[in-house]
């Protein structure tokens, strides 16, 4: 029965991340990041008595965003949509995460990038994350 | 001769040696070199292009014409992108 419940809780992220993924690419096209975000702050908490840790759903949730993105729709630049469907994921568990928007400089070239952070750290960045400077964050 | 106004929703933040402008309303970002940043400097609701391209005549050693020329064309590429107005 446990097994059964994990595999219906785990259907139902990979449903959402999957959608929310699609979603967040169309909705680039014609949308700001800050008209994207300001809404979300109305599903704060709604996934609170959900099944699941956020530990555990974060995780699963960034594992999923990988290969979606680069599995199957060969994403090129898929920071920012990850970024934004896991701080969805964060914000509906009820947690304090934000989204942030940095840029370095590589080789004479400006390169951006979007990562979240939880309680002011960032989640699964690798070191290289430091060189960039925040540009903006939201909520700020 | 209109005055120049910044979006007061730009982000404008020292990377390395340069200037970037974000638009959040956008996404986009653009880095700028130390004369565009200059410009952006004088661009303070004030100013026109007649008085920045005066400014900058004092700082750099460089023909007016082409100089007018440049920043016309870089506040031109700035109001494109709705990072300044003309007021």
């Amino acid at each position: 029965m446990v097994k059964l419940q994990n595999g219906i809780a785990d259907l139902f992220i990979a449903t959402f991340v999957t959608l929310r993924i699609l979603y967040y690419r169309n909705a680039l096209k014609c949308r700001s990041v800050e008209d994207i975000i300001l809404p979300l702050k109305e599903k704060r908490g709604s996934w609170r008595k959900r099944k699941g840790s956020t530990c555990d759903v974060l995780n699963k949730t960034h594992i999923l965003c990988r290969k979606i993105q680069l599995g199957l729709l060969r994403a090129k630049r898929p920071c920012l949509v990850r970024a934004l469907v896991l701080y969805e994921v964060g914000l509906r568990k009820g947690i304090d995460i934000q989204i942030v928007i940095g840029v370095k400089k590589n080789n004479n070239k400006l390169d951006g990038h979007a990562w979240i952070e939880l309680a002011g750290l960032p989640y699964r960045e690798n070191e290289s994350v430091k060189h960039y400077t925040e540009m903006i964050r939201y909520p700020n | 001769m209109k005055r120049l106004i910044k979006n007061p929703e730009i982000i404008c933040k020292d990377v390395d040696d340069e200037k970037v402008l974000l638009n959040p309303q956008t996404g986009e970002y653009y880095g700028i070199n130390e004369v565009g940043a200059e410009i952006w400097t004088m661009v303070n609701g004030e100013n026109d292009i007649s008085v920045i391209v005066q400014n900058l005549v004092r700082i750099y050693e460089v023909d007016r014409q082409t100089l007018e020329a440049d920043v016309a064309e870089f506040l031109s590429a700035l109001i494109e992108r709705n990072i300044i107005k003309e007021e």
